[in-house]
């Protein structure tokens, strides 16, 4: 199981990629930041975001009972992904 | 293990009259058994037995009880897979399998097929009527493919693109020191790549690729070294490609979609096979053709994901010296954002089902 501070490296350097390094996560400011409204992200690379996350923890965003209001954040994506592991 | 038609009639005259059940081992394969297999696969071409194939992991051949007599004679049923990931099973008469295709006599064909699929069955049909010999490895894997198809000293080869990529990543120097004469192409694309892989290997052989569905069997095929189809090849009195692009073959809908560019059909992919991302549709295969044109690529497979946001993304796997990062960047300046695939892999030998193709879905 990893822990979240080895999420959120992991996410800081596949956001990098994604954004072909327009985001970089590595301070802490952006993490609270929303990634689509605030960063500039669109559905798809939120969707790249959270696919490769779930890749790389072998888990599975369940179909149909995410509140995605909550999940606007680097952060809050990566505790609820976090979360994920074990369940 | 190679076997000549005669040693497979030899066999199939001890087969018992009636309905029959193979199991075919996904590991090691024994002469005998392989023996027994063609031989039952004769005997229903023969019309004395409806065969039932399936794969598992052992080696198992018993009779079906079939007190009504209703399972009919002379048909062979088969549990597929396909690339969807979806089991189906499906029936034909062995007859009907038989390709309109003659092959010399004289020849030995590699199959480079997983025993249980259509394709392997309809490539020992044609063997079987043309009396010709078969090379069958002990184990579905590149390197017995290699060393069996060497050993037999094969004259043709039979196999899916991807299976044909594996066995010349294995060993290239052997496949190419192996006399082949004819390579034949079939059960998914056959890009340009892969043509000009098998002309480099075998330079003077005759490069065939061909179309078939588990429905109709062999439909078309093509030897000019090209990728895709001549238009007259495709369409005909029995077939059309409708508005949007799918072939219907004596009037019903195959699911799978071409492209018409110039005078050839190009195959852009099955019905069953597109991603719906987010509302758009994009077609796997018409993404790999572009990804496997980057310098630094090897190969590539693009694949569905279902996905909770969005219904599906794409999923990339590639190998080659080209590096993640460089090859997202890449994409980036060669395809529209919503083909570029969300989940990138690299990866030292692409994933292949176990019908010897790259999956689709996952």
């Amino acid at each position: 199981m990893k822990s979240l501070s080895e999420i959120q490296s992991f996410m800081s350097l596949e956001l990098l990629e994604i954004t072909y390094g327009q985001v970089d996560l590595s301070g802490n400011a952006l993490w609270d930041k929303a990634l689509i409204s605030e960063l500039g992200l669109d559905s798809l690379d939120y969707a790249s975001l959270m696919v490769s996350v779930e890749e790389w923890l072998s888990v599975k965003v369940p179909e149909g009972n995410v509140d995605w209001s909550s999940l606007k954040s680097a952060r809050q994506l990566a505790e609820f992904l976090h979360d994920l592991q074990g369940q | 293990m190679k076997f000549s038609t005669d040693e497979i009639k030899l066999a199939s005259d001890s087969v018992s009259f009636g309905a029959w059940h193979i199991s075919l081992p996904t590991g090691s394969l024994s002469f005998e058994n392989a023996k027994s297999f063609l031989s039952h696969v004769l005997a229903a071409r023969q019309g004395k037995i409806f065969l039932s194939l399936s794969e598992a992991t052992g080696f198992d051949c018993n009779p079906i009880s079939d007190p009504k007599n209703l399972l009919p004679k002379g048909f062979i049923e088969l549990q597929t897979s396909g690339t969807t990931g979806e089991p189906k099973r499906h029936s034909f008469s062995a007859e009907s399998r038989i390709p309109k295709l003659r092959t010399r006599t004289d020849f030995c064909w590699g199959v480079g097929y997983a025993l249980s699929k259509f394709a392997a069955i309809s490539l020992i049909l044609q063997v079987l009527e043309f009396e010709g010999s078969l090379s069958i490895p002990e184990v579905f894997d590149p390197a017995d493919l290699v060393s069996s198809f060497n050993d037999d000293r094969v004259d043709a080869i039979s196999t899916t693109p991807s299976v044909l990529r594996l066995i010349a990543m294995s060993n290239l120097a052997k496949l190419k020191q192996i006399e082949v004469k004819q390579i034949t192409l079939g059960g998914e694309h056959s890009s340009q790549a892969i043509i000009d892989l098998a002309i480099d290997l075998w330079p003077s052989a005759s490069v065939t690729h061909v179309y078939a569905t588990t429905e109709d069997g062999f439909l078309f095929s093509c030897s000019d070294r090209l990728e895709g189809f001549p238009a007259e090849k495709i369409l005909s009195e029995s077939r059309f490609i409708d508005e949007n692009g799918e072939l219907f073959v004596w009037g019903r809908g195959t699911g799978d979609f071409w492209e018409r560019r110039d005078d050839r059909f190009h195959f852009k992919g099955r019905v069953a096979e597109v991603a719906n991302i987010g509302g758009f549709k994009v077609w796997p295969i018409e993404v790999e053709k572009l990804v496997a044109k980057v310098p630094g690529v090897d190969d590539a497979r693009v694949f569905v994901v279902k996905n909770s946001l969005l219904g599906h993304v794409l999923g990339l796997e590639f190998s080659g010296t080209i590096e993640k990062n460089e090859l997202r960047l890449a994409l980036r300046h060669l395809l529209p954002k919503i083909q570029i695939p969300q989940l990138i892999q690299k990866v030292e030998i692409i994933t292949m089902g176990s019908s010897g193709k790259k999956a689709r879905i996952e």
